[in-house]
């Protein structure tokens, strides 16, 4: 079942349909009750009836029995024996001719009440045995004034009690039956109205786009049980909107970076292709289209390198690696830029530092940082790297002053194609090398950190856990 | 015609540079803002050609500059940002066109001609000039429906004289239209070309078009 509503409708519906049952069958159980008390104290009401003429006539009441047979009358449905002390017969309805009522047993006072058939007729009998006291007129033996044990029995149809009993579960049938109906109406409105907020939500949800995306869902709009689900909601748009919004860019990005290139193998070919004769030109244009393609080739690469970061690839082998032995492998190229640049590489201690890592992912990441720190740090100025415990693992840090870069163009440094400067001046620069290095960095399980401080900028390698194998554990690098 | 070039890529300077000197355009190239803002506002450009994504002032400034220091340049942005709003934002700037890179060279040096008119209050690409036709977007100039044979310079010389037609135009005046700021002239190269330019009209019995005033400079006379 996938509406909601119905479900909930449909559950309260048999909810109600239940305590309906059960309330229904209460209210029989109790006007049966009612409804029986009240035929069998109209039963005992003539049982004392009875009785009270049998004190009065005594043993007349069945040889003189005017009086009795006109009691017996007046309840036409009604059949009555009346048995002596002796167990003789003292009176009976005329109804029952020879047929004779079943004679109460049992002690003395007690009352019986039971629901039987009498010549295939249902009946209630009401049996009792009871003392009376004798009176003058009676021909009973003994002494006037003396009590004597007489039985009765005093059957009586029980179709009325039975109709009474219909009538009243028709009527509670009936009246369950319209309370079911306007339940089932009331809790399809009630769950209709109570799932308003939610179908309205569901419509605010289905109506997002990618313009609208960017946007948030308001928490005081909706119930306050929807409230994990929107603030979920909402971080989940901001992400994604993030993400497609640095998707877009990153596409307009691509396409502008070939744009330029483009631009000048046309411009060098058609000028070229317009004076053939021109040799020197035509050669020189050559030149320029092979390295300008050459150019294009290694950017299409590296987007290539960092497309193929970015999918799932399986997790990469790991090694003991020692940093100090992977930054001396790395050195000397640095070094002749440093010395290029008047800068002073300062080794904050990294000899005998080993960490658990991808040792190829690892190389790369610090080539980038190491490189980027030297063709960036001001000239003259020192650049700096070690290695120092942190809370979480290990960090390996690289920094160098930086006045140029501001908070916010360091959180997007590892954004593909980011430059700090507008200018596409030097083509050898792609704003990819951070970006790859970020990957690389994700995918070997490290972390990568950019922050200024103090105008220095700082990168740091993070191995989480325990990635230090062994080594110093002094300040990294600042 | 005289355009400058504000462009950080060298090898579309060279290619420009050397497209735009074959039709006869003076022009001088620069790869930065601040240098491009500097050459703009100091000498009479007809047209300036401007990239946005240049290192120092970038080129949105440039254009922003110019326009608040009152100047009325024509110019086209030639750029390889090409969403609709960094257009919007670059002719509300200022630019009088807007050029997508890549491009081709051709509609480059139309939209250049186009503004070269507009600068000269031509919308017709064809000049009537006594019994001469000037056809300024084929650079072309004929008698008769015969083309006479000028040099770039030569043709330069004459379109730029045919668009001041009736106008004394100075020597300096001239000089500065004919030859970049990269291009050292000799003293008499104006009149040279002006020599040059009237014996080719008179081998096709076209006399006293290019007339001289003392102490003033050139006039081109139709009448």
């Amino acid at each position: 079942m996938r509406s909601l509503s119905l479900r909930i409708s449909l559950t309260l519906a048999a909810s109600q349909l239940a305590l309906l049952a059960l309330a229904t069958a209460f209210a029989y159980a109790i006007g049966d009750r009612v409804l029986t008390d009240q035929f069998d104290q109209d039963l005992a009401a003539r049982a004392a009836a009875y009785r009270a003429l049998v004190e009065q006539e005594g043993t007349r009441v069945g040889i003189d029995g005017r009086e009795a047979l006109a009691l017996a009358a007046s309840a036409p449905r009604e059949l009555v024996q009346i048995w002596g002390p002796g167990g003789h017969r003292l009176f009976r309805s005329a109804e029952l001719g020879e047929r004779s009522l079943p004679k109460p047993r049992g002690d003395v006072g007690a009352v019986s009440i039971a629901e039987t058939t009498f010549e295939g007729k249902a009946v209630r009998i009401l049996a009792v045995r009871g003392e009376v006291a004798r009176v003058e007129k009676s021909l009973w033996s003994g002494k006037a004034g003396e009590s004597a044990v007489i039985a009765m029995a005093i059957a009586r149809d029980s179709a009325e009690l039975r109709r009474a009993r219909a009538g009243l579960l028709t009527g509670l049938l009936g009246g369950a039956a319209v309370l079911l109906v306007s339940a089932v109406l009331l809790a399809r409105w009630s769950a209709r109205r109570g799932l308003a907020p939610l179908r309205s939500f569901g419509r605010e949800v289905g109506a997002l786009d990618v313009e609208t995306l960017g946007g948030s869902f308001d928490p005081a709009q909706h119930p306050c049980e929807l409230e994990p689900v929107v603030a979920g909601l909402n971080d989940l748009r901001g992400r994604v909107d993030r993400a497609l919004r640095r998707e877009k860019r990153m596409n307009a990005t691509l396409a502008h970076e070939f744009r330029t290139p483009i631009s000048e193998l046309r411009a060098m070919t058609s000028v070229a292709l317009q004076d053939p004769s021109d040799a020197d030109f035509t050669r020189r244009a050559l030149e320029q289209v092979h390295r300008v393609s050459g150019r294009m080739a290694e950017l299409l690469g590296l987007i290539r390198q960092l497309v193929h970061l970015a999918r799932e690839e399986p997790e990469p082998a790991l090694e003991d690696v020692d940093l100090g032995e992977l930054v001396a492998e790395l050195r000397p190229g640095l070094q002749e830029l440093a010395d290029a640049r008047g800068l002073c590489l300062a080794d904050g201690g990294l000899d005998g530092a080993r960490v658990r890592a991808n040792r190829a992912a690892l190389a790369s990441v610090c080539a980038n940082l190491l490189g980027n720190a030297v063709l960036y740090a001001p000239q003259g100025s020192t650049v700096r790297y070690g290695v120092r415990s942190d809370a979480g693992g290990v960090v390996l840090g690289v920094s160098n002053p930086c006045h140029d870069l501001s908070a916010d163009q360091v959180e997007r440094l590892t954004e593909p194609f980011w430059r700090g400067s507008t200018s596409r001046s030097d083509p050898d620069r792609h704003g990819l090398g951070l970006s790859i290095a970020s990957e690389m960095a994700a995918l070997a399980g490290l972390g990568l950190r950019l922050s200024l401080r103090d105008a220095t900028f700082v990168a740091e390698v993070l191995f989480p856990g325990a990635g230090l194998v062994s080594g110093p554990c002094g300040p990294a690098a600042r | 015609m005289r355009v400058l070039l504000i462009e950080d890529s060298p090898v579309l300077q060279e290619a420009l540079a050397k497209g735009f000197s074959r039709q006869g355009v003076a022009l001088d190239v620069v790869g930065d803002g601040a240098a491009g803002l500097a050459l703009a506002r100091n000498n009479p450009y007809d047209v300036l050609v401007l990239d946005l994504m240049l290192p120092g002032l970038d080129g949105m400034s440039v254009l922003r500059e110019l326009r608040a220091a009152g100047s009325d340049l024509h110019v086209l942005i030639l750029t390889a940002r090409d969403a609709v709003e960094h257009r919007v934002d670059g002719l509300r700037a200022g630019a009088d066109d807007y050029l997508i890179k890549p491009f081709e060279l051709d509609e480059l040096f139309a939209r250049v001609q186009a503004l070269a008119r507009r600068k000269y209050r031509r919308k017709d690409p064809t000049l009537r000039i006594g019994p001469l036709t000037l056809d300024t977007a084929a650079r072309r100039v004929t008698k008769d429906g015969e083309p006479l044979e000028l040099t770039p310079r030569e043709y330069a010389l004459f379109e730029y004289l045919a668009y001041r037609c009736g106008e004394a135009v100075s020597r300096i005046d001239i000089e500065d239209h004919l030859y970049g700021t990269t291009h050292l002239p000799s003293s008499n190269a104006v009149d040279a070309a002006v020599c040059a330019l009237r014996s080719k009209l008179a081998r096709r019995g076209v006399r006293d078009l290019v007339k001289t005033r003392r102490g003033v400079g050139y006039v081109l006379d139709s009448e």
